[in-house]
């Protein structure tokens, strides 16, 4: 727990350093054009739809979906500026969130292929600001794409996509200053695993705004994987599997699988696998099961194709770390086909038990004198009398996420790439000289 | 804690006994109309809507209000009628129309009444299975519009969960909507304590003009049609006629889309009860039957007298046993989907099925073995058989090994469901962090103790001050 807290207070103090943004050893921005949607300049009229700022924008109208449709027709969504913004003091728009110009939805596409092509083990995370209107007098909301450039583009074949209906509305009143601050970010990731098809392919953008919804300044970046997924190392010649964390943060499960090609392959080694269930050398917080749901417990169907396990009653955590992990054995087959797939069923964040008052993750009588000040009801003391001695949990259902696999060889073998684990190690060598020696005690 | 208990018991033997059924007023009857004031000629004159239509008494919900047949008045004056058609028989002054007072009456539970049907005969065919029902009413509409007006019953068990729905429409909406008499008939459903018989309005242009007068709801000891009865406990199925006179049948068909019949488990016609198997149970003396069943698949059972195609006469409260013995023959699942059709004098005719057992419940999803309850030995089963082969199974048997997903699989989708439903009934999510850190761990205790020693000196040396 205090290591978790501590690699997580380093992390902030690195960032706040500048030292070490998340993965910022291969962190890189990939240029779109026309970012802020300031390339074409509005006419005096104060906005200007597709047949006008196209080609002058890289933001195609609509791109290429449907098949047969006429790009840049006019009927697209629209560029306005700073003065149209507060024109109409009934239905004021979002104030470009930076420089003078924004764009407003009008229930239609934009897209754009950039000059980067998709590299494997990456996530490619492109952002854009997004703000409702005054009036919602229509749909509000906002899709977004990662798409393939090679292929036609439509929201049927994204790669990634999503509907974000979270977003910032302008508040009655408000000034274009405070609408300029009122901008939510609304990033979608995409995350190309090694044999991804897309790999070699242009990366493409887009989104899809609703008749209420402004967006300004996109961007696109790119990551290495294990910021965001756990994976799997696999050594090649050994056999050895290990769940690696890496993404800056504990991971909280209650099942995962590992199928070689698709639970039909025969690259698995069950006997050496040394599951949860397995007590032999099970890291802390994963207790081994007793058969009735109580800790790890194998599947049933555990074969040459498939291996899992899961957690009814409770779930654990994988800890953040950039050179250890949590091994399982030698449960590959050395010599056998590539083809693993690894997902883990996630839980969200830790949720305080009702009758926390105090919101310190646990009901204990620390919370009585808080429900007195800021509750009072008789409801709030029975949550508190009931749930008292409860700790904060994970919240369920577990939701079911895709990792990734990288197969290392065999012992001291390492090609020519530095890991991105050394790289990051470095920058947390640096964090802790600045710190002083006071945390060098302390392990990642 | 034992006072709420023997309270329970109390209550039970009491409802058991027939002495108190919730809100009964009165033990129901066979073959009388239940229905209090259904020709809504009690009304109160005082209390009004638009077009000074007296409000309509004995109903619970919405409060309802009446046009008048024959301009009778309330205390605001003249009541008009809008309604088109001639009059029905005894229709005296009043018939309810859903849209007068606010808000409309557009859905069932808005204007209804509660018929206590647990006790008194009614209550005995019921828990019989004999029980069948007719319903009627007389519907009209305002003038050529096609709105239209709708009796809708809700079979409710004694916990308020509906067991079955029928609904009673206008068979002549449109243009040439005049008053005319609608009825239907069906079976109640094994555990309905109450009706709830509502009457609405559909509109198909402005208000739901769709008028109503004379509801009529009996309780039949006859059933409209051939049965099937389904023991939940043992998945054993009963062929029988509770009709009140012989039915013909040539053959039939239990059909189940989510594939929970077992034909290893059938004690067909065919092979027990036809020509060629005389006996004291011989359902058909002078036909050979035959099986129309895949013996491999589970999605039906079917079987007819394919020979002359007459079959047999069924006599009145025979029962066939359908089910080998040890029972089986439908696949315990919460999905109860079995469809029964018979072909009777060359008609093919819509039976009825009927469940019993469980306590008039159905199984709970999650309580794959069936016994009750959501607990260790379920998630034994599911965890025994994630990642197993499961294509070769039916979707019902794919259940009972923890496919609850319904996908033929049981992997991550069907362990986070399960998951879900053990935690609710095992006392939700914080109940097993709760119940973690509740126990002691060693080390802890060991510090309960020394701080409680330390704690008593201090105390005391207070006390002394």
């Amino acid at each position: 727990m205090k290591v978790t807290n501590w690699c997580r207070k380093l992390r902030v103090t690195l960032v706040a350093a500048g030292i070490c943004v998340p993965g910022v050893a291969f962190a890189q921005n990939i240029p779109l054009g026309d970012p802020s949607f300031e390339a074409y300049t509005v006419p005096a009229i104060g906005y200007a739809y597709s047949n006008e700022y196209r080609p002058t924008s890289a933001w195609v109208d609509d791109l290429d979906n449907p098949p047969g449709y006429t790009q840049d027709d006019g009927a697209s969504n629209w560029l306005y500026n700073a003065a149209y913004a507060e024109d109409d003091t009934n239905s004021r728009r979002a104030s470009p969130r930076t420089g003078t110009q924004a764009m407003h939805g009008l229930a239609n596409y934009n897209a754009q292929e950039t000059g980067a092509v998709f590299e494997a083990n990456k996530t490619y995370s492109f952002t854009i600001w997004s703000q409702n209107d005054e009036i919602l007098d229509n749909a509000n909301g906002l899709f977004t794409y990662v798409f393939d450039g090679t292929i036609p583009f439509s929201d049927a074949n994204a790669l990634s996509s999503q509907l974000t209906t979270d977003i910032n509305q302008r508040q009655p009143g408000m000034t274009a200053a405070q609408s300029q601050a009122n901008w939510t970010e609304v990033t979608l990731r995409h995350h190309v695993r090694a044999g991804a098809p897309e790999i070699g392919h242009p990366v493409g953008v887009g989104f899809f705004a609703r008749r209420d919804t402004s967006v300004d300044d996109a961007s696109l970046r790119v990551d290495p994987i294990e910021n965001f997924l756990m994976f799997i190392e696999v050594n090649t010649t050994t056999g050895q599997v290990t769940i690696k964390n890496q993404t800056g943060a504990p991971v909280n499960i209650d099942y995962y699988e590992i199928l070689s090609n698709d639970g039909n392959g025969n690259s698995l080694n069950a006997t050496s696998w040394n599951s949860f269930q397995d007590p032999g050398s099970n890291p802390a917080g994963f207790p081994s099961g007793t058969g009735v749901g109580d800790g790890w417990e194998e599947s049933g169907g555990v074969d040459s194709g498939v291996l899992a396990e899961s957690y009814l009653t409770g779930s654990s955590a994988v800890p953040h770390s950039t050179s250890t992990g949590i091994s399982l054995g030698a449960a590959f087959r050395p010599g056998f086909a590539q083809n693993l797939v690894f997902q883990y069923g996630q839980l969200g964040a830790s949720v305080n038990p009702d009758g926390d008052f105090n919101a310190d993750g646990v009901v204990n009588a620390a919370d009585y004198p808080a429900w007195r000040k800021l509750d009072g009801t008789p409801g709030g003391y029975d949550d508190f009398v009931a749930n008292f001695g409860a700790s904060a949990a994970p919240a369920g259902p577990s939701t079911l996420i895709k990792g990734f696999v990288r197969y290392v060889p065999g012992p001291g073998g390492g090609g020519g790439v530095p890991e991105p684990s050394t790289v990051l190690l470095v920058g947390m060598g640096l964090a802790s000289l600045a710190l002083g020696g006071r945390r060098q005690n302390n392990e990642i | 804690m034992k006072v709420t208990d023997l309270r329970r018991k109390l209550m039970a033997s009491l409802v058991a006994g027939g002495m108190l059924a919730p809100g009964a007023v009165r033990a129901a009857n066979l073959n009388e109309n239940l229905v209090i004031n259904g020709d809504f000629e009690s009304v109160d004159p005082a209390t009004t809507s638009a077009y000074n239509s007296p409000r309509i008494l004995n109903w619970l919900g919405l409060n309802g209000f009446a046009y008048s047949h024959d301009g009778s008045s309330s205390n605001a004056g003249v009541v008009p009628d809008y309604a088109d058609g001639a009059d029905p028989p005894g229709a005296g002054h009043w018939y309810f129309s859903p849209n007068l007072g606010t808000p409309d009456k557009n859905d069932p539970g808005e204007f209804y009444q509660d018929i206590n049907v647990a006790g008194g005969a009614s209550g005995t065919a019921i828990a019989a299975g004999t029980a069948g029902f007719n319903v009627s009413a007389w519907m009209s509409s305002y003038l050529n519009d096609g709105d239209f007006s709708n009796v809708h019953l809700d079979f409710r068990n004694i916990g308020g969960t509906t067991l079955g729905t029928a609904l009673l429409s206008d068979s002549d909406p449109g243009p040439s909507n005049v008053w005319n008499l609608n009825t239907a008939t069906g079976a109640i459903p094994i555990g309905t304590t109450t009706v709830r018989l509502s009457v609405y309005g559909t509109a198909t242009a402005g208000g739901p003009d769709g008028y109503t007068d004379n509801v009529d709801f009996q309780v039949t000891n006859v059933l409209p049609a051939l049965s099937i009865t389904i023991d939940r406990g043992t998945g054993a199925i009963t062929l029988g006629n509770s009709t009140g006179s012989g039915e013909p049948i040539s053959g039939y068909s239990i059909t189940s889309a989510y594939e929970a019949l077992t034909p290893a488990n059938w004690r067909s016609i065919t092979d027990n009860y036809d020509a060629g198997s005389p006996g004291p149970n011989q359902v058909d003396a002078v036909n050979d039957w035959s099986e129309l069943t895949d013996a491999s698949a589970h999605g039906d059972l079917s079987e007819a007298d394919l020979e002359s195609g007459n079959g047999a006469i069924l006599a009145n409260n025979r029962t066939v046993n359908l089910s080998a013995v040890g029972g089986n023959t439908w696949i315990k699942t919460p999905t109860e989907d079995l469809v029964f059709r018979y072909v009777s004098g060359g008609q093919v005719v819509d039976g009825v099925v009927l469940w019993v057992g469980n306590s008039g419940n159905s199984w709970e999803p999650g309580d794959l073995n069936t016994n009750g309850v959501i607990n260790s030995a379920d998630w034994v089963i599911l965890r025994n058989n994630q990642h197993t082969d499961m294509s070769g199974l039916s979707l019902a048997e794919a259940y009972r090994l923890g496919d609850l997903t319904g996908d033929k699989l049981n992997n991550h989708a069907d362990f986070a469901a399960f998951k879900e439903l053990y935690e609710a009934a095992n006392g939700g999510a914080g109940a097993f962090a709760l119940m973690l850190s509740s126990i002691p761990e060693p080390s802890s205790m060991l510090l309960v103790l020394t701080s409680g020693l330390v704690a008593m000196p201090m105390r005391r040396s207070k006390s002394r001050k």
